[in-house]
């Protein structure tokens, strides 16, 4: 069986039997990566031997198996980078892990996205310092956003593709893909409202601190819909858990 | 043989083994190796103070009057307390939190046995809490919402150190042991 190797962020890990794992990667040049590791919590095989952490990055190689949707072996980690730094804060160790569950949720098998891999290195590297989560997580959510085709339009209405003053776009459809105008707005049952300065905020893309949690708010429940059902880490990014 | 195989870590050919041994065993071991099985099942359960594996209640660590009670050393597995104890370092008594908090998998904190660790510092009698949970994202992501309910409890909190394995080398380590390492290096 070939060989393959990527470099790859840890998006999830799981139990699998009494010693093995099953683990979700993100590869840069090989998108989602669902595969088992086996004997890796006998802590016994040398290429593995000090298990795998959630949201670390690492040299991936893996065996791939063709089709059947069956999972793939892991047979070597190397970790190289572990952004300790985003365990000092607890807003910032749940925003990694939020990252990491809208990513495995929206991103595919065999779909690489090297633009969205490098947001979320970017994303890990900046929670490991001092700086502010929720802006770094926001600009995270439109990475990701737009690279699976499902940025939200904000710079027209998203019914009547109708370009109008940002003031007029007061609602927000995630069924319609995007801001309402005044005048679709009555049809359209999906939606909540959104206030002006956060309608002119993401127009522009360009949200400022003060706007942070409205924005996050609204990105999620984007990412929800597209989810098909809300995000478990969101509460806890904005401190509700 | 059946039930055997279904013991973890136990495959056909040990069951086989263990079945064959039984059989050539005296009655009365063969028996009392029954009566040890039920009784796991019908007198273990959980310390209704640390939550440690016990058929006890208290369990034989928080009803010993040798150990200090004022130090709680808070773990997320009864395994976790049987590692520590093999070590024969720890004077203090345990917390078993029954788990770790994991948001992805929809383990929420209210799914362990915080309240209870709360209650017990808030009874007075407790003046250290050592997190010893594991150093993995979940377990350090449980140390700090741990550490932001307890500081303003006036309790000393403390965690175990983190970094090289003893007895392993350093041209092994993975990043993030050895940056664990030379952040939390200490004075000799
Ligand atoms: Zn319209
Ligand atoms: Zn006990």
């Amino acid at each position: 069986m070939a060989l393959h190797k990527d470099d790859a962020v840890v998006l999830r890990r799981l139990d699998y039997a009494e010693t093995s794992q099953v683990l979700a990667f993100l590869g840069r040049g090989s998108g989602q990566v669902r595969l088992i590791a086996k004997g890796i919590k006998r802590g016994t095989k040398k290429a593995f031997a000090t298990g795998i952490d959630l949201l670390e990055r690492g040299h991936l190689v893996f065996t791939h198996t063709e089709g059947h949707g069956g999972l793939g072996t892991l047979t070597e980690w190397k970790q190289t980078e572990a952004f300790l730094g985003l365990r000092a804060k607890l807003r910032h160790l749940y925003a990694g892990q939020y990252a990491a569950e809208i990513t495995a949720q929206l991103t595919e098998e065999g779909d690489p996205h090297p633009e969205l891999f490098d947001g979320l290195v970017t994303l890990l590297r900046t929670l490991s310092t001092d700086t502010d989560p929720l802006v770094a997580v926001i600009r995270f959510q439109l990475v990701l956003l737009t690279a699976v085709g499902l940025l939200p339009m904000f710079d027209a209405c998203a019914a009547c593709q109708r370009t109008t003053s940002a003031r007029a776009l007061l609602h927000f459809s995630a069924e319609q893909g995007g801001l309402v105008c005044h005048d679709c707005e009555p049809s359209v049952v999906e939606k909540r409202r959104i206030t002006a300065p956060l309608a002119v905020a993401l127009t522009q893309r360009n949200v400022p601190t003060a706007l942070a949690a409205e924005a996050f708010s609204l990105l999620d429940y984007a990412i929800s819909y597209a989810m098909g059902r809300p995000s478990r880490l969101g509460p806890y990014v904005v401190g509700q858990l | 043989m059946k039930q055997l195989e279904r013991l973890p870590g136990i495959g056909p050919r040990s069951a086989e083994r263990i079945a064959f041994h039984l059989l050539r065993t005296e009655p009365e071991d063969a028996f009392a190796l029954a009566d040890a099985v039920r009784d796991v099942k019908e007198r273990l359960r959980h310390c209704t103070r640390c939550f440690n594996l016990t058929d006890t209640d208290p369990c034989g660590i928080c009803s010993d009057p040798k150990r200090d009670a004022s130090q709680v050393v808070v773990v997320e597995q009864p395994k976790d307390v049987l590692a520590l104890e093999g070590t024969g370092v720890v004077r203090g008594v345990y917390h078993v939190l029954m788990g770790h908090i994991a948001p992805l998998e929809g383990v929420e904190p209210s799914d362990l046995t915080i309240e209870a660790l709360l209650a017990r510092v808030r009874s007075g009698t407790v003046r250290e809490v050592v997190l010893a949970t594991n150093p993995t994202v979940e377990g350090d992501g449980t140390a700090l919402h741990l550490h932001s309910l307890l500081t303003p409890m006036k309790v000393q909190v403390t965690r175990l150190a983190r970094g090289l394995a003893v007895g392993s080398q350093v041209e092994y380590a993975t990043r993030a042991m050895l940056e664990a390492a030379i952040l939390g290096r200490t004075a000799m």
